[in-house]
């Protein structure tokens, strides 16, 4: 690098280290000793040196750019039970006890003592596909950081999934009462006809939460990816102000 | 205070000590508020010493609060310490064997501090008087005290019969000339397991925790829900053994297909893609379907397509983008993960958790019949405390303990605990912390660069040679205590690495100045100093060395005087069987010169396999199978050591048009005892982990796994001899699900003993 390119790339490294440093980020120079070689008879050492490293990465470090991602992005899944609990459990003595969590567990626990009838697996079933324990503080912000053009959070795609699953079991539940009033045996319209249709349904569904999780997998991975190109851009703005020193 | 009350106040040598006297007869009061407390009782050196704690103690309260309680037995559960324990004054803060604040003796004032718990039966180790105490290094303001009896005798044990083993009998009548030919009984078809109907089966995958100490541990009182499940209503698989190399992401595809690699194709967790020319972490997150659409391009099955429509598990080691249950899927995890962390990055860090949440939802879905739970967090902390599993990981396996707590009641509750089989597996033991701390070798600097001048990458970063030209490029897998050596096909400069090398040409591997080495004896043997010592190859990194020598036949390579080849051939059945055959100066198309002492596994020197096969020579010169060779071997420092070599370096999966070849390391190295392959500085990360206990290893120790099974018709109690290994575990899972174990035609058989009336 020539005197100039570096006179050039000052103003822009000072602005870069400030920038990065006032989030947390933080640099180490490696230099890793050098490697003696001693031939198998003894003799003859040979002496290898390595240049020194520069690293950015901090896998432990909460201001490290990937757990910043990860942390942002995890944000939109905290649940308002979530923050609620950790309201009171910051007021209470103690070890953490999720009062309104477990509240919830129990109520459900004690739903599921009910006799497994056809109401009770229709209720259950609605609420589960609702998921109203699980509703997130933030799920408008999810819609930017998920999916900035797209106007659907896929936290409502996946709740649209199991309502149409309830839809499809609740329909069962009244095809299989309505046969007892029809002379035929089995349920009021004959499985030839509602498996294929089940079948397609199932198919949809599946696909549609594989294909979530595929996007969701392939968003995240994709800002690791920039964030590694990130760090080895701040590791090279790093070494130039190191070698000018 | 009553129980201050049976305490006499006896101002001795030291202020803080007082005297105990009996509350009641033969019953002492310890205060746990002072470190040692004199019993007054004197014994002479050996002699018969049984402290035991009360039934139903009270709680001692530790700082007097009083979410804070134990008893003798100590706790895992809470730490509010900085510095050392009494009981281990020479451990780093976090990685003690020992619970905290539990009770404790020595002889005399200056007497070394032992474990007491609630039950200490031993001789004592010095003359003098005997002193209680607790394991707390500031006991000021505990409230309470520890109750026990003390005395001078006990019963002896009676002598234990010696272990009855099914090989003894049977190789006596296979393989012994002089023995008498066994009558042959009439055939009748063999009496099948009857599992309850409408099972379910629950899999707790606990990472690499090793059966000596879960078992040290509920022997303990601190696992109190794996005692019950387990130890007391069910029967623990002690021989059971890791496939090879005893790694996770090997062991777990092994566990869920019931195949080896030859047949799954999942040969190392970290490798180099030599198609697509990338080097591929399976454990990075950006790989975590990856080995999941391997199998199943290579048209392999595992457990979520044998259970289509009711398996459901936590996040898995790795797992296909499939919704396995409708609403209990990957997204619905990510959303339990998050709340149970806090925040996301917290996970890695709280996985045991976040996974035990997940599965009180699946234990609460009746759709979910087969699930399997992964509870990694004792692999990652043993990995980075010195003493592992003898020290830092305990608290993490007692958690675990409670997390196993959970699902149980949850499944009591929701009136599924009755046709519910459990299974607790875990993927392979691991190495080091009992009496050593592992150290690392770095095999990058000390071979690649210093004899290939080569450049590596590996699974933390590139590390290139300097002045070595870019194309100049090897790859290892440099983790753990196996790796996976990949180099370009004849030389250094080839640039080809589409194919492995065989053993004929890495023996005359070619360097930069065109002189040729023998690879394989230099990743065996060297480091950049030269040979170790060939005298004492206990003190050196690698175990061995495996190379593939043609289709059928691998080298094992200790030193050029320790070598075994391991040759395969089907038999008359279609079964995979094999020879072992100890040789020194393999060369390729030279006669073999064989040895008869000091084999690379250490059978021709081993007691445990000498009683197995009875006659050597006769069983060395003929083909056993892979179940023939682990029931000989099962109890030497390398059970089933044989066939799982030779089949890693085949590939004989379901292979259709399309289906990709595994990509297969030309030499894989074994790591010795108190070695792991991993570089000293590391070059990708700020953050520097501490080098624990480690696996990957094909030593015992390494490779014993644990597998706990209880269940409606599971026998109780017991303890089963006969060895088993990973493949096993998925037959098994098929029979307790009513299917039919065989249909499959796995390579693993359904284990049979732990069925009540089947043995
Ligand atoms: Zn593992």
């Amino acid at each position: 690098m020539n005197v100039r390119i570096l006179t050039n790339c000052s103003c822009t490294v000072a602005a870069a280290l400030l920038l990065l440093g006032s989030a947390g980020c933080a640099f180490k120079v490696v230099r890793p000793p050098p490697l003696v070689v001693g031939s198998a008879e003894g003799g003859n050492v040979r002496v290898v040196k390595y240049p020194a490293y520069i690293l950015v990465h901090d896998s432990q470090s909460n201001w490290d750019l990937h757990q910043i991602k990860d942390n942002a992005v995890g944000l939109t899944e905290g649940e308002v039970v979530h923050w609620l609990d950790m309201g009171i459990d910051g007021v209470t003595p103690g070890p953490p006890g999720h009062p309104i969590e477990n509240g919830i567990e129990w109520i459900k626990n004690n739903y599921a003592q009910l006799p497994d009838c056809a109401p009770v697996r229709v209720v259950g079933g609605l609420f589960y596909a609702l998921g109203l324990e699980k509703i997130t503080l933030l799920s408008g912000a999810t819609k930017i950081i998920w999916a900035p053009t797209d106007p659907i959070s896929y936290l409502a795609v996946l709740r649209v999934i199991y309502l149409t699953d309830w839809v499809q079991e609740t329909l069962g539940e009244v095809n299989t009462g309505a046969g007892h009033l029809v002379p035929w045996p089995g349920p009021f319209v004959p499985l030839a006809v509602t498996a294929p249709v089940n079948r397609g349904v199932d198919w949809a569904q599946y696909g549609s939460v594989e294909l979530y999780i595929y996007v969701v997998h392939k968003i995240s991975v994709g800002l690791d990816d920039a964030l590694d190109g990130c760090e080895s851009a701040y590791g090279g703005v790093v070494w130039c102000f190191v070698r000018t020193r | 205070m009553g129980v201050v009350a049976g305490v006499l106040g006896f101002a001795g040598g030291c202020a803080t000590v007082e005297r105990v006297e009996p509350v009641v007869p033969g019953t002492f009061a310890v205060p746990a508020n002072q470190a040692w407390t004199s019993t007054g009782i004197a014994l002479e050196l050996k002699q018969k010493l049984l402290i035991e704690e009360v039934e139903h103690p009270r709680q001692v309260l530790i700082k007097g609060i009083k979410w804070q309680t134990v008893t003798a037995r100590g706790t895992y559960l809470f730490d509010v310490e900085t510095g050392p324990y009494p009981l281990e004054p020479d451990r780093v803060h976090g990685d003690t064997r020992y619970p905290g604040y539990c009770l404790i003796g020595r002889i005399g004032e200056d007497g070394v501090p032992f474990f007491v718990g609630t039950h200490f039966q031993g001789l004592a180790p010095q003359a003098g008087t005997l002193w209680l105490g607790i394991n707390d290094p500031t006991p000021q303001l505990n409230r309470g005290d520890f109750r026990c009896r003390i005395s001078t005798d006990y019963p002896d044990a009676p002598e234990p019969a010696p272990a009855f083993t099914e090989a003894e009998t049977r190789t006596e009548a296979l393989d012994n000339p002089e023995a008498p030919k066994p009558v042959p009984k009439p055939a009748k078809p063999l009496e099948q397991p009857k599992p309850v109907p409408d099972a379910n089966v629950v899999i707790i995958y606990v990472d690499g925790l090793r059966p000596d100490v879960v078992v040290e541990m509920a022997q303990w009182g601190q696992m109190p829900n794996f005692r019950e499940l387990f130890l007391d209503n069910g029967s623990w698989v002690r021989n059971s053994f890791s496939v090879l190399p005893s790694l996770t992401l090997t062991n777990f595809s092994s566990m869920i297909t019931g195949d080896y690699s030859n047949r799954n194709g999942v040969k190392m967790q970290a490798y180099y893609d030599r198609k697509a020319n990338v080097y591929v972490d399976g454990l990075s997150v950006r790989y975590f379907t990856r080995f999941a659409d391997e199998l199943k391009a290579r048209g392999v099955k595992a457990i979520y397509d044998y259970f289509p429509d009711t398996f459901s598990s936590t996040a898995m080691p790795y797992e296909p983008l499939r919704a396995n249950v409708l609403q209990l899927n990957l997204a619905e995890w990510l959303h339990r993960a998050v709340n149970a962390a806090n925040y996301a990055s917290n996970i890695r860090n709280k996985m045991d958790e976040v996974q035990t949440r997940y599965a009180l939802d699946l234990a609460s879905s009746p759709k979910v019949k087969v699930m399997l739970v992964w509870l990694p967090g004792n692999d990652v902390v043993s990995e980075q405390t010195p003493h592992g599993q003898f020290g830092g990981a305990r608290p993490t396996i007692a958690r675990m303990d409670g997390d196993l707590g959970q699902i149980v009641e949850r499944l009591k509750i929701r009136h599924r605990f009755e046709n519910t089989y459990f299974i607790l597996v875990s993927d392979h033991g691991h190495a080091g912390g009992h009496d050593i701390v592992n150290q690392r070798f770095d095999v990058k600097r000390e071979v690649f660069h210093a004899y290939l001048q080569m450049n590596v990458v590996g699974a933390w970063y590139r590390f290139n040679y300097p002045g070595a030209p870019k194309s100049r490029l090897g790859a290892v897998a440099d983790y753990d205590g196996a790796v996976g050596i990949f180099i370009p096909l004849g030389s250094v400069d080839s640039g080809d690495l589409s194919t492995p090398n065989t053993y004929e040409q890495l023996a005359h591997y070619g360097l930069a100045d065109g002189s040729q080495v023998n690879a394989v004896e230099l990743f065996a043997e060297y480091s950049a100093m030269g040979r170790w010592p060939l005298k004492d190859t206990s003190k050196r990194p690698v175990d061995f060395a495996v190379a593939k020598v043609d289709a059928d036949t691998v080298l094992l390579y200790k030193t050029m005087d320790r070598q075994a080849l391991i040759r395969a051939r089907l038999n008359a059945d279609g079964i995979f069987e094999f020879k072992y055959e100890p040789v020194r100066h393999y060369e390729t198309g030279q006669p073999v010169e064989p040895i008869t002492t000091g084999d690379p596994l250490g059978y021709l020197d081993s007691e445990a396999f000498r009683k197995e096969v009875r006659n050597v020579p006769r069983w060395m010169a003929g083909y056993h199978t892979g179940t023939e060779w682990l029931q000989a071997t099962y109890r030497t420092e390398y059970p089933g050591c044989v066939n799982s070599l030779n089949l890693y370096f085949r590939w004989d999966g379901p292979v259709t048009k399309d289906s990709p070849v595994p990509s297969q390391p030309g030499i894989l190295l074994f790591a010795s005892k108190g070695w792991v392959f991993e570089p000293k500085i590391n070059l990708a990360n700020v953050h520097e982990d501490t080098l624990g206990s480690r696996h990957g290893m094909a030593f015992r120790e390494a490779t014993n796994n644990c597998l706990f099974v209880s269940g409606p018709g599971i026998r109780k109690g017991v303890i089963i001899e006969s060895p088993h290994r990973m493949v096993d575990i998925m037959p098994t899972v098929l029979q307790m699900m009513g299917r039919d174990p065989n249909s499959a035609e796995m390579d693993g058989r359904p284990i049979r003993e732990i069925w009540e009336g089947l043995q």
